[in-house]
């Protein structure tokens, strides 16, 4: 039998190779499983391993990946978001700094509706940054407010990622989904804070007396602005208001929040056969691109059982002997390097299996540390130097170039970190909604 | 290219394309099933006793049935940072390498899905939902999915720059 240690560092160097190569993530994992299981179990194990492929395909719970993004790919391809857009726009006032608050104010919209971070970022970049550039605010700040805003989306909810976490650590993904609500709204105060005492501080960052070239906007078109919302507040409540009131489970409300995109493209005229046939098959080959990935690496957790790597890594943990802070410490840095430079699920794939047990040993609060663990996940894609996040935005925005980028992200992977040290703090932040539940 | 390569050819992209069609029905399925479910137990409490077994199956068959699109579309999710960055010589190598550990290792896969298959149909293996049904009417859609997907691999392989299969 192969010792625990031998098979987590011949099946890491293997993973990490391919990774590293540009093999498929997919086919990565389905390599590294293979060859595992060939060597850990023999043959015996490959029937385990066709009933593993079988099992995640067939998790209800993950339908709602698909519906997810389904919601969005409608709102986005109808041209809906556009009316949310301008809504929005109209209802931020003559303040300073006003177009870094309309981005950040519209990110926690779009991340309301959208599970992806960056969709957000490069809707964002592509349609808001080149105005903002226009009337003379600073770009790098700009950018900053984006990204920033857009890794929003995985936390509030609906969260393609709420939903990976917790399937693979087996938490409530209604718990999990809820708990994003304050966090991301929290961490959208954060930064408009800083937005405001940094414009206020350096006033050259920010056109004096900005409305937006809307040359004031009267009440009249304020209360119109706000009847075009309320559409989208009803895809927010067949979301999130369903999973609230215990009506729908999160799967079965990503389907209501589907009905809800379609009611609200019918509502303005933008809904037609090709564009739901558009959405839908783009919607279906994004998911594929990351249920086969969950699918293929789905033995990893029975390998690491198989090895004895589960119960040995629980007692290297244990004879460490550090606290729980000095480990959440480390649990939470873990996915923030390793997301730097890998895919986000890849990671999670990976790293959910090995910290569960030891996440359970140290009895965290379950839905309060994979939220945790989130965020961090989410912050790597904007951390530079290779944020998947980071890459997506760079795509649209040419006028900015890569190191400017970069520089524009660190005040506020900054913020994050306090946002996350808040959380840790004080626990209720991130525990009191789905404790309702 | 030879009339039969030719005719094998068009028979896996007719393949790709039937699939890609089916993955687009099976997530509108999906939607449908849970929206009926939904309604008819909150409006007509009358809760179904399919619509969470046809979400898992239609689910399972679509991202299947889609693989092979994706794989012809070169759509899956890489770290292409390093393959970007080497010379084009030693990217093209590496390229080589990946398409033929994807050709080998999809065909073992749909080997190792393929026996479960046949295990599934002699042994009469039937799901564990509400309603069963026999496992392999579900499970047939991965071997199919990882055969043509292998095969999609093995295309990228022997011919360079070929264009998707649409």
């Amino acid at each position: 039998m192969i010792a625990w240690y031998e098979f987590l560092g011949a099946g890491g160097f293997v993973l990490f190779t391919l990774f590293l190569i540009g093999a498929p993530i997919f086919l990565s994992f389905l390599i590294a499983i293979l060859l595992g299981i060939t060597v850990v179990i023999g043959p015996a194990g490959y029937a385990m391993f066709a009933n593993s492929l079988y099992e995640t395909t067939t998790t209800t719970s993950l339908a709602s990946i698909p519906l997810f993004i389904l919601m969005g790919e409608l709102l986005f391809r109808s041209g809906t978001i556009d009316i949310l857009f301008s809504s929005v726009d109209s209802l931020i006032g003559k303040i300073r700094g006003r177009q870094y608050v309309l981005v950040i104010v519209l990110s926690a919209v779009f991340g309301a509706l959208s599970g992806s971070a960056m969709a957000v970022a490069a809707m964002l970049g592509r349609s808001a940054m080149p105005g903002i550039i226009a009337r003379g605010y600073d770009p790098k700040l700009a950018a900053g407010s984006i990204l920033a805003g857009a890794s929003l989306a995985p936390i509030i909810p609906p969260s393609i990622l709420a939903i990976i976490v917790g399937t693979l650590a087996e938490v409530s993904i209604a718990k999990l989904l809820i708990a994003g609500v304050i966090p991301g709204l929290m961490l959208a105060g954060i930064f408009l804070v800083y937005i405001l005492i940094m414009v206020r501080i350096y006033p050259e960052k920010s056109p004096v007396a900005d409305d937006g070239g809307r040359g004031g906007v009267s009440a009249a078109e304020k209360a119109a602005a706000v009847a075009k919302m309320l559409p989208f507040l009803l895809i927010v409540f067949m979301v999130m208001g369903l999973i609230m009131l215990g009506i729908a489970t999160p799967s079965e409300s990503a389907a209501t929040g589907v009905v809800g995109a379609l009611l609200t493209a019918a509502l303005y005229r933008k809904l037609s056969w090709k564009m739901l046939y558009e959405a839908t098959a783009a919607a279906m080959a994004v998911s594929c691109m990351i249920l086969v990935i969950m699918a293929t690496s789905k033995m990893f957790t029975q390998l690491l059982a198989f090895t004895g790597s589960t119960s040995a890594l629980i007692s290297v943990v244990s004879d460490l002997g550090f606290g729980p802070l000095p480990m959440l410490i480390i649990m939470l840095a873990v996915p923030f390097v390793l997301c730097m430079f890998v895919d986000q699920i890849a990671i999670m794939l990976v790293i959910i299996p090995l910290f569960e047990p030891i996440m359970q040993n140290l009895g965290f609060d379950p839905v309060w540390f994979w939220l945790l663990f989130l965020i961090n996940m989410t912050l790597g894609g904007i951390t530079p130097p290779l944020g998947y996040t980071l890459f997506a935005f760079k795509g649209v925005v040419p006028q900015l170039t890569l190191q400017e980028v970069f520089s524009a992200c660190w005040p506020f992977v900054g913020l994050f970190l306090i946002g996350v040290a808040l959380m840790v703090a004080f626990p209720q932040i991130v525990t009191f909604l789905p404790n309702l539940l | 290219m030879t009339r039969p390569g030719r005719i094998l050819l068009a028979l896996h992209d007719g393949a790709t394309w039937v699939g890609y069609l089916g993955g687009v029905a099976a997530l509108a399925l999906v939607a449908v099933s849970y929206v009926y479910e939904v309604a008819a137990r909150y409006f007509f409490n009358a809760p179904t006793s399919w619509a969470s077994d046809l979400v898992g199956y239609s689910l399972c068959a679509g991202v299947f049935l889609m693989l092979p699109y994706v794989t012809a579309t070169r759509g899956h999710v890489a770290v292409t940072l390093v393959i970007d960055a080497v010379p084009q010589r030693i990217a093209s190598v590496l390229h080589a390498f990946i398409n033929a550990m994807g050709f080998a290792f999809c065909l073992f896969a749909a080997w190792i899905s393929y026996n479960e298959n046949i295990r599934q149909i002699t042994r009469g293996v039937l799901t564990l939902g509400n309603d069963p049904v026999p496992k392999w009417w579900i499970s047939v859609f991965i071997t199919f999915g990882l055969v043509a997907a292998a095969l999609h691999f093995l295309r990228h392989l022997l011919v360079r720059d070929e264009r998707p299969a649409q």
